[in-house]
């Protein structure tokens, strides 16, 4: 039986991949050739059916250049995994390393164009349309040509589903219906247990445990060199009292993104009375010594984003990050089949470091949250230059629907290979491959994330996890894109991270606030609000028609 | 050469009127010359000149897509949005005061590290001591700027261990606005000082010896040489450099300042190039950033010009 799956997965695969010498641990792989055929509208899923040799697309195969956010590798064009995918589509697939927004804006500058993009912000949105950039891509074709994905979205979409790439009425991109956690707080288990205390579950006792983390030597060094938490725990500060001030990866604030208010209407939290509140708090605990003064610098200080120096190395003894970061699928922290990333680097760094998770805090008036990412997924949009080959267009959204018709497809694209890039464990499947070589092999380049049927289908132990872990959330709201937005954030950001780290790093006295409050709201804060506030009426208006 | 050709070519010609001959008599006369000018005419042409054509996208909304042809003129918007934006007076003044900061300390401390080394006679540790100076000129500042906050972490740092030992209070002088320039200034210097120093290190080399060993027969000791000597020889080489380094006052260092730039140090650290590139790259704004460049360089000519005038009221040397 093993022969015969090997024998078949070999022919399939093709001679290529025969030097690739690992033959027998890629029996899985070409499953999703096999599955059940998805509609008939999907261009080049009878292709691959037919195609015996997934060793890249056929001679006259348009060229399709793709790029996902921050890619941390350039990928192999030989990688097996785009080769399948490749011949799957019948597509050239190049994609384009772009490691972070600025990269791409310079190449943008050039007149250089992926077919298909991903929008950091909606904010961009105007520039890139007037700039030539973007294409419409009408909400009719993706129902006609993805019908799959339409229907989950439709199912899993919420009310402000596809206002998140809308931009004077017309649609341009491809919002997913995502199954999103919350970030969780991590604690250092160890320290806990060594000062015998338990997980806060309000601001108070936060308090106390940052205390004792700060003046009872939980590392036992006999130093006086701890502190309690750092720049990636803000965002549960202010969600205790109702406001979604997030850093993200990042050492600043995201002031770009904007807070959906509980009756939908849009509002810039850094500028509520509760933001003074929050900041009293903290500025407050820094004079006490509960936050790290490094926390100007950042809590990672270099490598993989999510990875917390700090954290690792007895500086501080709270973070925040997704679950799946530290965590795949339960609270065991003593097998290594369930380390993310950061708690195999963490075990690593300090093997007797051990961790537990906690609920966000509760604030005075019984609010909490932490930050969580976008409902509706990235923000995939296909340029202007796709739009001049219509087989590109056509497999983008054969791309699309497959991931959401074709469950062995979508695992393909972001988990890759079974045994050689991932393998199955109790906790679900488990990556088994670094983040950047995963890259550059081609995995989680043309996928579209954790959607909702991805998650349910693929990994419901990680999500069951996920939501087992974390409390509410504050979820990233898309300001729909208005001329004001662009022109002005950039203002708003600086007075904003200046007046923030200012006031708690305790260099600015906290009156300074309502100066700055001022200052924000003259710098176009004020007229930002109103417009997005405005455009976010009109579209509701719209979308209900 | 030059003079040799010409002369030849006038006994020959037994031209009188050298002077006024056409510019195509010129080439001819001066081939080989013209020749060797080539590359660097050519390199200026492509490199400086054409792309000033750029410069009309200041006055546009443009969009790269559309080219230069078909984005929009809009006049002085991008001027005006300029001159009342909040943040404008701050980055140029902090361009300014950083630059100085820079010229008053950077300045001299190639001169005097040029001085230092000339004055070592083993040669061994002088060729040591040159290479090992001029060695940070090759890092990145991504790489020095991680060296630098590692190295001047208030929990990590050797620096902070020092003062911490000293029984004083460890100063985070990354993230603090009083030292913020400082540090610019220091690590700039650190960076640049063996690498500046070789320019002078050359014009010192070809100063007579004669003049030295004169000066010591009259009595003359080091500092004397030094001051006497040494000094005056290299001023044609300081009035140049010091016009050049006038142009370069509201050059900063981008690479520099963005990349020990944080939120609470943007106050006293936020220049124009890191502005321009907040402004331009990350918002896609390019016909304002252009905008900025462009009122920066037309600062930066005007104090060429002045500071070439200056120059040329107090000694011969200038550039023009």
């Amino acid at each position: 039986m093993r022969k015969f799956k090997k024998l078949l997965s070999l022919s399939l695969v093709g001679i290529m991949l025969l030097s690739g010498c690992q033959g027998g641990d890629k029996p899985k792989k070409t499953d999703e050739s096999k599955s059940e055929a998805p509609s008939e509208s999907v261009q080049g899923s009878q292709e691959s059916n037919t195609d015996k040799e997934p060793t890249g697309p056929s001679a006259d195969a348009p060229m399709m250049t793709w790029i996902v956010g921050n890619t941390s590798a350039e990928v192999d064009d030989d990688a097996e995994v785009v080769k399948m995918i490749e011949s799957r589509f019948n597509i050239d697939l190049k994609t384009w390393r772009v490691d972070d927004t600025n990269t791409l804006s310079v190449r943008l500058a050039g007149g250089e164009m992926p077919d298909v993009m991903v929008v950091g912000n909606s904010s961009e949105i105007p520039n890139l349309v007037k700039g030539g950039v973007l294409h419409e891509m009408p909400i009719e074709d993706l129902k006609e040509k993805a019908p799959n994905y339409y229907k989950a979205t439709e199912e899993y979409g919420e009310s402000l589903f596809w206002s998140s790439m809308l931009y004077e009425g017309k649609n341009y991109g491809a919002p997913q219906p995502m199954q999103n956690v919350p970030m969780a707080m991590f604690y250092r288990k160890d320290w806990l247990d060594k000062l015998n205390l338990e997980l806060p579950t309000t601001i108070e006792e936060l308090e106390n445990v940052l205390e004792a983390f700060v003046t009872q030597d939980p590392d036992g060094d006999g130093q006086n060199n701890t502190y309690g938490m750092a720049e990636r725990t803000f965002n549960a500060i202010f969600g205790a009292y109702g406001l979604r001030c997030v850093t993200g990866g990042s050492k600043a604030f995201k002031v770009e993104e904007m807070q959906l208010g509980d009756d939908n209407i849009p509002f810039f939290p850094w500028i509520r009375p509760e933001a003074k509140e929050v900041l009293t708090l903290l500025a407050n605990w820094y004079n006490r010594g509960l936050i790290d003064p490094e926390f100007v610098t950042g809590e990672n200080t270099g490598g993989y984003t999510w990875l917390s120096h700090s954290f690792m190395n007895n500086k501080i003894g709270l973070t925040c990050a997704q679950p799946y970061h530290y965590l795949v699928a339960g609270t065991d922290t003593t097998d290594s089949d369930n380390y993310g990333i950061c708690m195999t680097e963490l075990k690593g760094v300090n093997p007797d470091a051990d961790i537990a998770i906690g609920l966000p805090p509760k604030g005075p008036k019984g609010q909490s949250g932490t930050e969580a990412w976008n409902k509706s997924g990235r923000l995939t949009a296909l340029t202007t230059q796709a739009f001049k080959d219509e087989r590109v267009v056509n497999a983008f959204y054969a791309m699309l629907d497959a991931y959401y018709s074709d469950m062995d497809y979508a695992r393909l694209a972001n988990y890759g290979i079974e045994d050689v890039h991932w393998k199955k464990s109790p906790y679900g499947p488990v990556r088994i491959m670094e983040g950047t070589q995963l890259r550059e092999q081609g995995v989680l380049q043309v996928d579209f994330g954790s959607t909702v049927p991805f998650s349910m289908n693929i990994t419901p132990e990680k999500v069951k996890f996920g939501e087992e872990v974390t409390g509410n959330g504050y979820w990233r709201y898309n300001a729909p894109a208005v001329p004001e937005f662009a022109e002005n954030i950039d203002t708003l950001k600086s007075l904003t991270n200046q007046a923030f780290f200012d006031i708690i790093s305790n260099q600015k006295p906290i009156d300074y606030f309502d100066e700055f409050v001022e200052e924000f709201k003259n710098a176009g804060g004020e007229s930002i609000e109103k417009a997005v506030q405005e455009e976010q009426a009109r579209i509701l208006a719209e979308l209900n028609q | 050469m030059k003079q040799e050709n010409q002369g030849k070519r006038i006994r020959k010609k037994n031209h009188p009127t050298e002077k006024r001959r056409s510019f195509g008599k010129n080439i001819t006369l001066y081939r080989d010359d013209y020749i060797m000018l080539l590359p660097g005419l050519i390199y200026f042409l492509i490199f400086a000149y054409a792309p000033l054509w750029g410069l009309i996208i200041a006055f546009q909304d443009y969009y790269p897509l559309k080219g230069i042809f078909g984005s929009q003129f809009v006049g002085l918007k991008h001027f005006k949005k300029l001159f009342t934006d909040p943040f404008f007076a701050r980055v140029f003044k902090n361009t300014i005061i950083i630059s100085v900061y820079k010229f008053i300390f950077g300045f001299p401390a190639p001169i005097l590290l040029a001085l230092c080394i000339n004055e070592i006679k083993a040669m061994r540790f002088k060729k040591t001591m040159q290479s090992i100076s001029y060695l940070p000129h090759f890092l990145s500042w991504v790489v020095v700027s991680g060296i630098m906050v590692e190295f001047l972490s208030p929990s990590r740092g050797p620096i902070n261990v020092l003062i911490k030992a000293l029984g004083m209070d460890p100063i985070f002088f990354i993230a603090d606005k009083r030292y913020f320039r400082g540090m610019l200034v220091m690590t700039d210097m650190w960076k640049s000082i063996g690498w500046g120093s070789i320019i002078y290190l050359s014009s010192i080399a070809s100063v007579d010896q004669e003049i030295y060993e004169a000066a010591m027969i009259d009595g003359a000791g080091r500092f004397k040489r030094i001051i006497h000597i040494t000094l005056p020889a290299l001023v044609p080489l300081l009035t140049i450099m010091l016009i050049m380094e006038s142009g370069k006052l509201l050059n900063d260092s981008f690479q520099q300042v963005y990349n020990f730039l944080t939120p609470t140090t943007e106050e006293v650290g936020d220049v124009i190039s890191t502005f321009v590139y907040r402004k331009g790259i990350l918002q896609m704004n390019y016909s304002f950033s252009t905008a900025v460049n462009l009122t920066k360089n037309i600062i930066s000519f005007v104090m060429v010009v002045i500071a070439n005038t200056i120059a040329n009221r107090v000694n011969e040397y200038a550039l023009w």
